[in-house]
């Protein structure tokens, strides 16, 4: 765990996981990059919209028998809606990420990216001129197919993240399947791309707790 | 936070008030004042397709909640749909849980099903004839193209009346795997049959009767068929080692007679032998006669009270060689029971009379304790009557669900003819 003093406000901006490059300031909304030894401010973070997200920073569960904390959060958008990613800070130190769609939950780790040709085809699809859905990838010598590619920027963030995701930033995301639930994502930016490999995961398996509470429920 | 995230915004095209309960979720919104559909995906609220009719009451009314298999649920959204060509058409409750997510309930001729999406890759849905999920088999029931007519409440989808979409439902009873396709995306679910009863509590609602037999209602003795088989099967199998075990009776008396032919009017009789305990009595006859009969009549005398029991056998054989083949008629052996026999000392008296020249010797063979197989028989029949009904009746069950269908298995397709 590393502390520093918000450049903006001066309050104390913690960062919970080494992974961690980038934090919203609580109290002032300031968009905070971790360098070597110090700090730098890279502009404020507007309000995130409201949604009925189970989840809060802080919350807490289990995967596969390991807890983790939700450390961070971006809400990426697209035309058809919005989703939340949750960064979580993980005892063995992996890059973790909670995916929250449509009400499903996907855990998953970052791996090696797929040949850079995957990441042609799916921004020609966003084009619609190529047939990608359906495609074959494997992953970490996993067989999966293409269900779902789209375009999305980034809605705002909070708390502490591993990249740095300012409003705005825009990716070409696609999600895979597998037979048997797996489920794995692969995030284009700018010729760059991030693969995530994980699996879907029911509500109650993840044995949540610091969750969000709502009135009737 | 006081109070949840409830998102309420003025309707675009009348000025009503319109709340949305999946807030994050929802990217279209019916008014629930003027019908007219809204974009809530972000905070512009477009119109997508202005209406002006006042909303439709639905069985159960949007902003219900009820709990179904210890799990809270909100109907937010409804959806009328129809069936292109077969003009059969269903409802699409959606049920939303901020910790649970989505599910739908689905309503066809007063049959439920509860539907969650599936989120798996089946890289032959919707052309193969048959889909495995963990390791169930769903086969193919129907093929189709549904429409969308009617919309009320919040969706987490874009959705309009008119919009198109193919369909095909696999079943493996209770459950119903449905693959769903338009021009964006395909879409799995995986439904389960519910009573309409568990609805009606859960929602505090009353529904209608169903009709007709639904694609993946469960069969009467769902699951228990093999077991009903194997029970009976087992319990035949002890009845029989039961009679098994009983033996074959306990030899009292062994006779050998010679009846000549001009000792017609002649009786024979047997040494006394004993009854210990109140018993039946078989008599086995054999003769080796060929061509010929001989009746004997058969008399049970008690020693101390001369009581009497009376039978009759007849052994008659005949064989022959004709027209180039061989045959023979009847048989060399007579059995004949006494049943209900009180203890004490008897003897038996035979009366033969026959069709013979000559003589011919007859073996008797006397036993107590017969197992009678006749009991057997009967505990046979009642064990077998149930399982053989509740076989028929799930044969005539599944063929009337697959009468809908035009992929039946063969065992259960009708003689009709296809046109």
């Amino acid at each position: 765990m590393k502390k520093f003093n918000c450049p903006s406000c001066g309050a104390e901006v913690v960062f919970n996981s080494s992974l961690s490059v980038y934090a919203v300031c609580k109290y002032c909304s300031s968009m905070i990059v971790r360098h070597d030894l110090d700090v730098e401010s890279i502009g404020t973070m507007a309000a995130l919209p409201e949604d009925m997200s189970p989840f809060q920073l802080g919350s807490e569960g289990y995967y596969q028998g390991q807890h983790f904390t939700l450390v961070g959060r971006m809400k990426m958008g697209w035309e058809d809606g919005s989703w939340n990613e949750w960064f979580m800070a993980t005892d063995d130190g992996r890059k973790g990420w909670l995916a929250e769609a449509q009400g499903f939950y996907a855990i998953c780790f970052e791996t090696d990216p797929p040949p850079l040709e995957f990441a042609v085809r799916a921004i020609q699809q966003q084009k619609k001129d190529v047939a990608f859905l359906g495609s074959a990838l494997t992953l970490n010598n996993l067989k999966l197919n293409v269900v779902d590619t789209k375009k999305a920027s980034c809605i705002g963030s909070e708390g502490e993240l591993p990249l740095v995701s300012p409003q705005g930033r825009v990716t070409v995301s696609v999600d895979l399947l597998g037979a048997h639930g797996e489920f794995a994502s692969v995030e284009i930016e700018t010729g760059k791309q991030r693969a995530y490999m994980g699996r879907y995961v029911e509500w109650k398996e993840m044995r949540c707790s610091n969750i969000r509470t709502f009135d009737g429920w | 936070m006081a109070g949840n995230p409830v998102k309420s915004f003025s309707c675009p095209a009348c000025g009503g008030i319109v709340e949305i309960h999946a807030v994050g979720h929802t990217i279209s919104a019916v008014c629930a004042h003027c019908s007219t559909l809204i974009d809530t995906a972000n905070d512009h609220f477009k119109i997508i397709r202005k209406e002006h009719e006042a909303s439709r009451d639905t069985d159960i009314p949007i902003g219900a909640k009820g709990v179904l298999d210890s799990i809270k649920w909100e109907v937010i959204g409804y959806v009328e749909k129809k069936d292109k060509s077969s003009l059969s058409f269903w409802e699409e409750y959606l049920l939303f849980n901020p910790y649970f997510g989505f599910r739908f309930l689905i309503q066809s001729d007063g049959h439920w099903n509860l539907a969650t999406i599936t989120k798996r890759y089946f890289p032959l849905a919707g052309s193969a004839s048959e889909l495995e999920l963990d390791g169930e088999k769903f086969s193919v029931y129907c093929r189709g193209e549904s429409v969308v007519e009617y919309v009320k409440g919040e969706f987490y989808w874009r959705v309009r009346k008119g919009d198109e979409e193919k369909y095909v439902d696999y079943i493996a009873p209770p459950k119903m795997l449905s693959v769903e396709k338009n021009k964006q995306e395909v879409t799995e679910s995986l439904a389960e049959y519910i009573e309409p009863e568990i609805i009606e509590k859960a929602f505090a609602v009353g529904l209608h009767g169903k009709t007709g037999i639904a694609a993946n209602q469960p069969a009467p003795f769902a699951g228990k068929l093999g077991k009903i088989w194997k029970i009976a099967s087992l319990s035949i199998l002890a009845a029989f080692i039961i009679q098994w075990s009983m033996g074959s009776g306990t030899l009292v008396n062994n006779t050998r007679i010679n009846i000549a032919q001009n000792d017609k009017e002649k009786n024979y009789s047997t040494a006394v032998f004993n009854l210990p305990r109140r018993s039946n009595l078989s008599v086995r006859s054999s003769a080796p006669l060929s061509n010929n009969w001989m009746e004997l009549e058969l008399s049970l005398v008690n020693e101390s009270s001369n009581e009497t029991y009376q039978s009759r056998q007849v052994i008659e054989y005949y064989s022959g060689y004709e027209d180039g083949e061989s045959w023979s008629e009847g048989g060399q052996i007579a059995e004949s029971t006494f049943s209900a026999i009180p203890e004490g000392n008897y003897r038996l008296v035979i009366d033969p009379s026959s069709g013979l020249l000559g003589s011919s010797d007859v073996s008797m063979e006397i036993k107590r304790n017969v197992p009678a197989w006749g009991n057997f028989w009967i505990i046979f029949l009642c064990i077998i009557v149930f399982p053989v009904f509740a076989l028929l009746y799930r044969w005539s069950f599944e063929s009337r669900r697959w009468e809908n269908s035009d992929y039946a298995p063969a065992i259960y397709q009708s003689g009709e003819s296809d046109d």
